[in-house]
């Protein structure tokens, strides 16, 4: 799993690549949730996220919560595979996914 | 209380002293009655001279008497003129010379001497002027006729008496004192009586005398005539007795009450020693001595003495007290005193005690004791803390030991075709055994069980430049026997010791199950099939290290799928229990046939650990305890089987091993990701909520068929079928979503068949995703 970090302002951009596993999930949320303060935009790319299991989705399900407090949060680049998990997870009728 | 030597030497001490002491009064006692004794025989002494006086006295009044009337005989027989003066001079000359009475006269009945004169007496007395003559007696008024004394004395004369005693009375005539009289009579040739002659004896002179040879003070004495009982004088502590005087004997209570008791009275609460004397003319000399006075002097000198025994024991106590504190109560307390403080580590204390010699001695021997201690603690120091450091360093030498033998199982969790389990007990902190494994090409597993001679830090380092050696010498290509001829060329070069090693070596290849090995002195390992456990008759070559130009030679033999090979070193067959009993090879056999090492490896090589440990119990390990197992799963390009610990850093290596075969099997991309989207939920909810033990195993399998591919889930853990898991509702808003329940939707909408059954207390599950 590798975690890349673009900022700029009060925006914040994370390029996620690889897995995220039940393994890891919580250490990469954490390296996001320490980057939000003061974040109004939060932009997740997962162009090159092979899969996210469900400690991923309870991940993003935390990051989407804290970011509807402090401004906004967008899913980039999602691939079918993990389209599909948003989708029957339910992920997508609260998510903005470009 | 009696706890310590001075208060126990004091008792006894005082003890001593009381037998002495009472020996001591025992021996007073004795003087004293002895002092008692003698002090009443001077009084019985005293009483018998003075009653000789007595005696002597009396017998002078009675002698003068008789003189008297012989005077008076004369006197009446001397003419008819018979001139009174005549008789008035003999009298005058008597008492002039006779010194004793008081006074006394011739008396004459009447008219003897004259016819016509009735009273015809002289009398003459001793008196401040002289001697006086008295004729007062020749009148009608004073008639001697009339006088007690004359009546009393005539009545005994009549008894024929020649000398009488009258009983007391007050001379009314001459003296006018209280007296006695002594008579006699005056006879004619034809014994009629002519008159009397007397000698008076004035009491008060008696008591005078009494008073002369009173003992004590408070003494008594009472002087009586036994004739007529009554008392003559008395003496009596500040009373005259004239009261007694003329009383009968028997008026006085302490007489009688003496009676009773032959030396001794009370009277008036007041004991008397009592002592009599009878007198020539039946008088008697009564004398009471107050115990307490005629004792006082005795009792003085008693007194003192005990006095003095008292004090002398509190002396004696004290001097003892003192010279108990000073030579041993005050050394003593030095002693304690620096004995607590080397207590406290001060090794550095000495004691100097100069005397007394006893605990000069014992001082000298304490500090002979320090000095020795403190050697013995300075070197046993150094000698801790050189072992301490030895230990360290053999425990750090273990550790590096432990570590250099590959001890993660499965060491190869991506390889499918066999599984391997080893493990090392060393007996010491080091140990000679080791086993190793490794692959030397893609296809080609090396593994080795070894048993250096020897035991501790030697055989360790042996053990860790062979295995070294080993590692360093395989190379890819390499056959078995080249790499033991090798190693044991590389072995024999450096061997000074003349260390040596049995070694058993195998390699496997994973295509096929072929094992050649060439085992050089080790045990035979065991073979376990399907069908049969033995051992394996493997040509024994000679032991490395020994012979540098030996060939080894290889055997071969071929494992089917599920088929064992265990390796051991003797520690196993040499371990014996408290009755010195050998394990054997029969034991060891019989504990690997049992064991199931077809499902699970790593717990049938803790059975077999097992069966050893319940046989050898606590007796202590001798030996180095090195096992290695070996199951040869097949080459299933198909399927892969994977056994792994409970623990979650397990999931990647699950998720690699199933990915190459699924890439081998050219599986689509993005099924591969749901099948790993499934491994991940299901493997980790297993690890979370199975409740398995560290020892426990998660097994779990992949089949790839043609339209198909099969997943299947393996614990022991408690019953849970997530078939049955109520799913998380998907239509909430965000704020109402809860974080769980997500995993199980997931896998059941990625795969396109699920089953759940509980076997034999395990938990299977099968999930099935098919192939378009």
């Amino acid at each position: 799993m590798k975690l890349k970090k673009v900022k700029s302002g009060t925006g914040l951009r994370f390029i996620l690549e690889g897995r995220i596993d039940t393994t890891n999930a919580a250490d990469v949320g954490m390296a996001i949730n320490d980057e939000l303060d003061g974040i109004k935009e939060l932009i997740l790319d997962l162009k090159d996220l092979e899969y996210i299991s469900s400690m991923g989705l309870r991940v993003i399900l935390e990051l989407q919560k804290r970011m509807k407090e402090q401004g906004k949060m967008k899913v980039v680049n999602v691939n079918d595979t993990v389209m599909d998990i948003f989708r029957m997870t339910g992920f997508t009728k609260f998510m903005t996914i470009e | 209380m009696l706890k310590t030597i001075k208060s126990r030497i004091i008792v006894f001490t005082l003890i001593i002293l009381f037998i002495l002491s009472g020996a001591s009064i025992f021996l007073l006692k004795l003087s004293y009655e002895h002092n008692k004794e003698l002090e009443i025989r001077a009084l019985g002494f005293a009483i018998s001279y003075y009653s000789e006086v007595l005696n002597k006295r009396i017998g002078q009044f009675e002698e003068n008497v008789v003189d008297m009337t012989i005077m008076g005989e004369t006197f009446y027989y001397s003419g008819s003129d018979r001139k009174k003066s005549t008789l008035e001079a003999l009298l005058y000359e008597n008492f002039k010379k006779d010194q004793t009475s008081q006074g006394g006269g011739i008396f004459f009945e009447p008219y003897v001497v004259k016819k016509n004169q009735k009273f015809f007496s002289s009398y003459a007395y001793e008196s401040d002027n002289g001697v006086l003559i008295d004729n007062g007696f020749n009148n009608e008024v004073h008639s001697y006729f009339k006088k007690s004394w004359y009546k009393e004395l005539k009545e005994e004369f009549a008894k024929g008496k020649m000398v009488a005693w009258s009983t007391p009375y007050v001379d009314d005539v001459g003296t006018k004192s209280l007296m006695i009289t002594a008579g006699s009579p005056l006879y004619t040739y034809k014994h009629e009586l002519l008159g009397i002659a007397t000698t008076d004896w004035v009491l008060d002179d008696i008591i005078i005398f009494l008073k002369a040879i009173k003992p004590g003070e408070n003494s008594f004495i009472v002087f009586a005539d036994l004739t007529h009982d009554f008392i003559i004088a008395v003496d009596k502590n500040g009373i005259d007795g004239k009261s007694y005087i003329g009383k009968p004997l028997s008026s006085v209570e302490w007489y009688n009450s003496s009676l009773k008791n032959e030396d001794e009275f009370i009277y008036q609460d007041t004991a008397y020693i009592f002592f009599d004397k009878k007198l020539e003319n039946n008088m008697i000399l009564i004398m009471g001595v107050p115990r307490n006075e005629f004792l006082r002097e005795i009792n003085h000198r008693t007194n003192y003495m005990i006095l003095m025994l008292i004090f002398s024991c509190l002396f004696l106590t004290l001097i003892i007290y003192i010279a108990l504190y000073v030579y041993v109560n005050k050394p003593i307390d030095y002693m304690k005193r620096k004995a607590e403080e080397i207590g406290k580590g001060s090794l550095n204390v000495k004691m100097e005690i100069k005397s007394p010699k006893e605990f000069a001695d014992l001082s000298s021997s304490f500090n002979q004791m320090t000095d020795n201690l403190k050697d013995y603690i300075s070197k046993a120091e150094k000698a801790n803390y050189e072992k301490e450091q030895i230990e360290t360093e053999l425990k750090i030498a273990k550790t590096i030991q432990e570590s250099s033998l590959p001890n993660v199982f499965p060491p190869y969790p991506e390889r499918c075709e066999f599984d391997i389990y080893a493990f090392m007990e060393t007996a010491h902190d080091v140990g000679g055994d080791f086993y190793d494994f490794f692959f030397i090409d893609e296809f080609h597993f090396v593994f080795l069980i070894a048993d250096i001679s020897g035991k501790g830090a030697p055989a360790a380092l042996f053990m860790m430049s062979t295995k070294t050696m080993m590692e360093n010498i395989s190379h890819a290509g390499y056959s078995v026997d080249k790499i033991i001829n090798t190693l044991n060329q590389e072995i024999c070069k450096n061997n000074k010791q003349g260390l040596f090693v049995t070694i058993f070596c195998g390699i496997l290849d994973t295509r096929d199950g072929i094992i050649s090995y060439v085992n050089a002195g080790h045990n035979p390992p065991i073979i376990k099939t399907q069908k049969e456990t033995y051992y394996l008759e493997a040509e024994s070559n000679v032991i490395l290290g020994a012979f540098d130009d030996v060939m080894y030679k290889k055997g071969e033999i071929k494992l089917n799928k599920d088929d064992a090979i265990i390796l051991y070193t003797d520690g196993m067959t040499e371990a014996t229990n408290s009755d010195k009993e050998f394990y054997g090879e029969e034991k060891l056999l019989a504990s690997v046939k049992n064991a199931d090492f077809k499902n699970n490896l790593k717990r049938a090589s803790f059975e077999v650990k097992n069966k050893l440990k319940s046989f050898t119990r606590e007796s202590e390990v001798a030996d180095d305890i090195t096992f290695l197992a070996l199951k040869y799963l097949g080459n299933d390009t198909k399927r892969r089987k994977l056994i792994l610990p409970p623990d979650i850093k397990y999931l990647n290596v699950l998720l690699n091993s199933f990915e190459t075969i699924l890439l081998r099997n050219r599986t689509e991309k993005s099924i591969t990701e749901k099948v790993n989207i499934v491994i991940d939920e299901i493997f980790s909810n297993i690890v979370k909520y199975a409740q398995l033990k560290e020892e426990d195993d998660i097994i779990s399998e992949l089949k790839v068929g043609k339209n198909e591919i099969i997943l299947t889930f393996t614990d022991s853990g408690i019953p849970y079928d997530p078939l049955k898991h109520e799913d998380a509702d998907i239509d909430l808003p965000l704020e109402e979503r809860e974080l769980g329940g997500l995993g199980i939707l997931m896998v059941k909408n990625m795969s396109d068949e699920i089953r759940y059954k509980r076997e034999d207390d395990r938990n299977i599950l099968q999930i099935k995703f098919r192939i378009p």
